[in-house]
């Protein structure tokens, strides 16, 4: 669907927060679900890229004095294709698609969600925080890990605070929060937690995944994860991003519609 | 020039008789057929005796089983429908990652993912028929028995217009031999021809020396059109990792990038066969698509483009119409081979011809 640039703005060092006015997005999307994003390019970059929802904003959009629904993301200008976004101005338009993909799973009353993030795998964990807020259940406040390389890695602490979670911050050089890897300070969480009932959701680079996963199988928490792939469609046309699962027969689940979220058990971790 | 001389009477009045031999079953079995907009152009065309409202396809393997389209556009504005390569078991196919973005394209190697025959028949034929756009079925062997035999029962399933052969998959082992090798592709085709009645469409590999001379092979066993063309086997590696892009090590190559490698074999090869060309690589616009058919194609086919914008299709479908409206054009089919070649002066030592 058609849509504007409303902002695309700096949060960090080379970080944006880009805002996409688009009237006919629904307002209620479920934390997990993932947009496709499409400049108006025309050869190179090609494909749209996959970004997961941050926040739809603006409530009704149907009402012209209203304010307008924005669908915002967060990204990390890495490649053609962010370098690409980072351009785009006010007004400028642009091609969205979704949401797509399913989402996390709500926990069971009384279960203490732990929710982990690293670097730009922040937006569907600060999505997750604000779902539990509003939602009508009661949840016990999470509790949130957030890491990255330097402070400048650190994202979104505030939407956390506001959802009532308590943040722990780890960087690797140790210039905010403590130093070192998330998982050195999950580690120990999840071990000496005095809740029994704990269930884990997770964002971030594979090589954090991978040692989340782990540590979920050992200390036998439930844990879920949001994954990235390689993707040309998003809605599962092309079957390009294509992730290798445990006990299925067909051996590979697709990103863009088995997931992005899946039990880490479910998943081959490599 | 068949084509011309079957004008004589109007499609809609044969099509009411039910008089169209080859027209799936499944085009006509659906009650009140919305009628399009009446249109001051006709976009109509035949390939190998499937009709089609209009000459746009979608490519095999960027379009699924439909399904994953419909809430993106109406299905049914389609010239034809052509699915994603079925083989005779389920396949699982290759290891991630399986696609990355190239300049003005994208190299897969999906190792055709697919459910297998049967499930297909069982599980996503039922929806396919339900939708008007003749639907043409892509099968893919590891054996010419293989090709028979797919051809054979997809052949006896209600709805099924036709055959297309992916005899050209690089992505599977022994997947491109069949069209690199002439005689290969003709016992291939030969072999399908046999099985059924209905139209053969292999498709073919631009990974060859002589386009022409595998063409020819086809219609030699039997083809009643030809699909070109398939990726081209590309590369890329990961400087920083100096591992390949693609799982598979090398992938097809497809998109805007390898359109001109495209619209110079379809010019190729409809000029020396007898039999229509479908043409297909990179075409995104409405333009891209009018390419080839002024290089000769009778129908083309949007690929990669549905990957990007799932409702390409039926934006250049919309398009043409344009196209034509604005340049006179009444009908469509005055523009395939429409191709004019300025005379290139003696000079030049060479000929465009």
């Amino acid at each position: 669907m058609r849509a504007s640039v409303a902002y695309n703005r700096p949060i960090s060092t080379g970080y944006l927060h880009l805002g996409l006015a688009a009237p006919d997005f629904p307002t209620m999307f479920r934390a997990g679900e993932f947009v496709m994003v499409r400049p108006p390019w025309t050869g190179d970059p090609f494909l749209p890229r996959a970004f997961s929802i941050y926040r739809v904003s603006g409530g009704g959009g149907v009402s012209p004095e209203g304010p307008p629904r924005i669908v915002e993301i967060l990204y990390k200008v890495l490649g053609k294709g962010t370098q690409c976004l980072a351009r785009m101005q006010p007004q400028q338009e642009i091609e969205i698609l979704g949401p797509l993909g399913n989402a996390f799973t709500l926990p069971d009353q009384g279960v203490l969600p732990v929710l982990v993030a690293g670097g730009i795998g922040v937006p569907p964990i600060a999505a997750l925080a604000r779902q539990f807020r509003i939602s009508n259940f009661e949840f016990r406040n999470p509790e949130v890990f957030l890491g990255g390389k330097t402070s400048e890695d650190i994202l979104c602490v505030k939407d956390f605070e506001e959802a009532g979670a308590s943040v722990h911050v780890t960087t690797e050089d140790g210039s905010l929060g403590g130093r070192g890897l998330l998982t050195d300070f999950l580690r120990p969480f999840l071990f000496t937690a005095q809740v029994t009932r704990l269930r884990i959701y997770a964002c971030g680079p594979p090589g954090m995944l991978t040692a989340v996963a782990r540590l979920a199988e050992e200390s036998a928490v439930p844990c879920e994860v949001s994954v990235e792939a390689n993707m040309a469609c998003g809605f599962g046309a092309c079957m390009g991003c294509a992730i290798e699962v445990k006990a299925d027969v067909r051996g590979y689940k697709l990103v863009c519609k088995d997931g992005p979220v899946f039990d880490s058990r479910e998943i081959v971790w490599r | 020039m068949e084509m011309r001389e079957s004008r004589a009477e109007s499609r809609e009045e044969s099509a009411e008789r039910g008089e169209l031999s080859r027209e799936p079953r499944g085009a006509r079995r659906k009650e009140g057929d919305e009628r399009q907009a009446p249109s001051a152009v006709d976009l109509a065309v035949e390939v190998a005796g499937i009709r089609m409202k209009n000459p746009i396809l979608t490519a095999s393997g960027t379009f699924g089983y439909a399904r994953e389209f419909e809430q993106y556009m109406n299905l049914n504005r389609l010239g034809a429908l052509v699915v994603k390569t079925i083989t005779r078991l389920p396949r699982p196919g290759n290891p991630p990652p399986r696609v990355v973005e190239t300049p003005a394209g994208m190299l897969n190697a999906i190792g055709l993912q697919n459910v297998g025959i049967e499930t297909f028949i069982r599980e996503k034929l039922p929806y396919l028929r339900t939708l008007q756009p003749p639907l043409i079925v892509n099968v893919a062997g590891e054996s010419v028995e293989d090709f028979r035999e797919l051809t054979k029962r997809m052949a006896d399933q209600e709805g099924v217009a036709g055959i297309e052969l992916n005899i050209s998959c690089p992505n599977v082992a022994g997947g491109l031999d069949f069209s690199t090798d002439p005689n290969l592709a003709y016992r291939v085709v030969k072999a399908a021809r046999e099985a059924t009645s209905l139209p053969i469409i292999p498709k073919l590999s631009p990974n060859v020396t002589d386009i022409s001379a595998i063409a020819g092979a086809v219609t030699d066993g039997g083809a009643d059109a030809i699909s070109l063309i398939n990726t081209l086997v590309g590369m890329a590696v990961d400087v920083r990792t100096r591992q390949p892009k693609i799982g598979n090590v090398t992938g097809g190559l497809s998109g805007p990038a390898i359109r001109p490698v495209a619209v110079r074999m379809v010019w190729q090869v409809a000029r020396v066969v007898r039999v229509p060309v479908i043409g297909m690589g990179g075409i995104v616009t409405a333009d891209d698509a009018l390419e080839f058919l002024i290089a000769g194609a009778t129908a083309v086919a949007v690929g990669t483009a549905n990957f990007i914008d799932p409702a390409a299709a039926v934006k250049v479908i919309e398009g043409l119409e344009r196209y034509c409206v604005a340049n006179e054009i009444p009908d469509i089919r005055e523009l395939i081979g429409s191709l004019q070649i300025p005379r290139q002066g003696d000079d030049y030592g060479w000929s465009a011809r």
